[in-house]
């Protein structure tokens, strides 16, 4: 689905990312950890073509994202704010985001339905702008968004983050239950290890913009990586 | 700034000139009064309440008497309390000093200078009220209507007032003690009632709005441009500044009624052109310059939705021209002034939409900056770079690249037709020059993106 050559970013001669070979796979759940500063942002920014590589070039599909729009037709994303219009009410941007994948009112009563667990009651019928909207209920529309016209990649930045207990537990379910309906691939970026490990089926642990461990998940992943970050 | 220094020295110096007769020194007394009303007015719209961002420190082991101290003291350093010394420090020493003596002089200014400081505390204090009773602007709107009337109908002269409460330093210099002391007290005030209400939430001017503006569901009856007009009538009606740049070019339209009232404005008629290209394209020129900045705080989102860059500025190109075409069509009415108005509009209408638009949205991608939406419009020149200083200069004058040969040797008719039909061109051939905008977007993406995130 996606594959890395010779990806390296550099600023004023630091390299913060420099990834020789890498590829996921259609259907693959990604979870991608590291301190801060690991280059993990940076990767993700690359592979959406918001920065330009260095050197180096992301396929998406076996086309370069530099070259085509096309890949924005089928990847979701959420990395931050500035994915989010903030001076639009929730249904508002829904609105918008469905209007860019020709969403009919029908269609999008469907699609939110499969959010009413997640929004608590707290996002949609609101009078009240993004920009007001709490830091986790802002996650939560922007998660929804990047999940909108039924994307087959699917990237997150600290999905976990600023969410309450409960809302993470059923974030959790939603993606688990996404990947295995319709073979979503996944690429989460996360510091919350426990998380982490649980939805992702394989783990790249990133340091100083390199790879350090690329490792399929399993029971003893968690306590491998808890040593490797104590260690650190 | 140097306006204000220069309109001091003016004041010192040419006051004689235009008052012949008349004490200067009086006649500034006369007029103070209003001017520190209008000061308020002035510090009241567009001065920001420093004291407010106490919150970073609130939390901080500094003693709550240090920081409040500190912030009010900050407060102080303030363009609006230059503003009165620029203006006043040359009367003080050409005009008083010279009559009355040095230490009147210096006294005098020192009571501008106490009176400054007390309408500046004043107005931190009366912002900061008005939070708690909404109501105390109502009451002294009808205050100050009430007064200005008894001074309009002569019933009470504040002129004459305002003569003797400053005049009062010239005769015993003692009272230029008041305003200083004045200033002590509401510095004094303005701690007290800041050290009671140090709690964030109270202090703060935000108000909590239950209100969602602006509906335009009409628009998406044009389909995908339709909708992204929508969104950025969205962005310009809910964020200050951008609406006041709209507000801005509405009263721009009135922008005419100088050159076309003017006695003898037959022989102007150069400046018609000149006049048109400002009353047709004055929304696009304000606006069109920071095309990419307003959206800087989302700028992610439209280069990873499935949005197509090209539509996406054929929208912003399409929006323009409606509102060139809006502001030409109520350019109309100067017809009154003279009927060839309409036609000097037209062909700058024209080159507006041909030209003037994709120059502006061009140039507009010159390394833009970031805009953060969500500040307060007035003194915000966040986003202003190079390219905004220069981009209406050639809109303005290249028109008369055409148009001020043929003018010069007395075809000015033909000149205005070849304005009007290189519009005409450039408005044909707007595909091309939408496919050109977006290529060139495109080249420069990652470097505009860069630039946004950039802090």
């Amino acid at each position: 689905m996606i594959e890395i050559k010779e990806l390296t970013k550099s600023y004023k001669g630091v390299e913060v990312v420099n990834i020789p070979e890498m590829s996921i796979a259609k259907g693959e759940s990604f979870g991608l950890v590291g301190n801060n500063g690991a280059g993990k942002t940076t990767f993700y920014r690359m592979i959406l073509d918001l920065i330009r590589p260095t050197h180096g070039t992301v396929l998406s599909k076996g086309i370069d994202v530099r070259t085509t729009e096309e890949w924005k037709f089928y990847t979701g994303s959420f990395l931050d704010e500035s994915f989010l219009i903030d001076y639009l009410t929730p249904d508002e941007y829904f609105e918008f985001v469905g209007s860019l994948h020709n969403y009919s009112p029908g269609d999008m009563k469907e699609f939110l339905g499969q959010f009413e667990a997640l929004f608590n009651g707290e996002i949609t019928g609101k009078k009240k702008y993004i920009r007001d909207l709490s830091k986790g209920n802002q996650k939560k529309v922007g998660i929804a968004a990047a999940l909108m016209g039924s994307p087959e990649v699917i990237l997150l930045d600290e999905p976990f983050a600023n969410l309450d207990p409960t809302t993470q537990i059923r974030l959790k379910d939603l993606l688990r239950d996404l990947k295995e309906k319709y073979q979503l691939t996944m690429l989460i970026s996360s510091h919350d290890l426990n998380h982490v490990t649980e939805v992702c089926e394989r783990i790249v642990l990133l340091e100083k913009g390199e790879v350090k461990q690329d490792i399929k998940t399993s029971a003893s992943t968690l306590k491998d990586l808890e040593e490797y970050f104590a260690t650190y | 700034m140097v306006y204000a220094i220069m309109a001091g020295v003016a004041i010192a110096f040419k006051l004689d000139d235009f008052f012949p007769g008349q004490d200067p020194v009086e006649l500034i007394n006369g007029a103070l009064l209003y001017y520190f009303f209008f000061e308020f007015l002035l510090r009241f719209f567009l001065q920001n309440v420093p004291v407010l961002s106490i919150q970073p420190y609130l939390h901080l082991p500094i003693k709550k008497s240090q920081f409040l101290n500190f912030m009010l003291r900050k407060s102080q350093v303030s363009v609006f309390n230059l503003l009165a010394l620029f203006l006043f420090t040359p009367t003080a020493i050409l005009k008083v000093a010279k009559e009355y003596g040095a230490l009147t002089g210096l006294l005098w200014l020192t009571m501008i200078i106490g009176m400054v400081f007390t309408i500046h505390f004043l107005g931190i204090l009366f912002k900061k009220k008005l939070n708690d009773l909404p109501n105390l602007l109502l009451g002294m709107v009808v205050l100050v209507a009430g007064l200005g009337a008894l001074d309009y109908f002569q019933v009470i002269s504040f002129s004459s007032v305002s003569k003797q409460l400053f005049g009062a330093v010239l005769d015993q210099p003692v009272f230029a003690a008041i305003p200083v002391l004045l200033w002590v007290v509401l510095y004094r005030l303005n701690y007290v009632y800041l050290a009671k209400n140090t709690y964030p939430e109270e202090i703060s001017t935000k108000k909590n709005k239950a209100k969602v503006s602006g509906d335009f569901t009409f628009l998406k009856r044009f389909g995908r441009i339709g909708e992204l007009i929508g969104l950025e009538l969205k962005l310009i009606l809910r964020h200050k500044r951008p609406r006041n740049s709209l507000v801005m070019s509405g009263l721009l339209l009135f922008y005419g009624l100088f050159f076309y009232t003017q006695d003898g404005f037959q022989e102007l008629n150069g400046m018609f052109l000149f006049a048109g290209v400002f009353v047709t394209g004055s929304f696009f020129i304000n606006h069109g310059q920071f095309l990419l900045s307003w959206e800087s705080g989302y700028f992610d989102f439209i280069m990873t939705r499935r949005s197509n860059i090209r539509q996406y500025f054929e929208a912003k190109y399409y929006m323009f021209v409606v509102a060139c075409t809006i502001a030409f069509v109520a350019s109309t009415g100067y017809a009154y002034f003279g009927v060839e108005i309409i036609l000097f509009n037209l062909a700058a209408y024209l080159f507006n939409i041909g030209i003037g638009i994709p120059f502006v949205m061009r140039i507009a991608m010159y390394s833009p900056k970031k805009i953060a939406l969500n500040k307060g419009a007035a003194f915000n020149y966040e986003g202003v770079g190079a390219a905004q200083f220069l981009i209406a200069l050639p809109v303005l004058g290249l028109p008369y690249v055409f148009y001020g040969p043929l003018a010069a040797f007395g075809y000015g008719n033909y000149g205005l037709l070849l304005v009007a039909l290189i519009g005409l061109v450039g408005f044909l051939l707007r595909n091309k020059t939408i496919d050109y905008l977006t290529s060139s977007f495109t080249k420069n993406r990652h470097k505009i993106a860069a630039g946004f995130r950039a802090q």
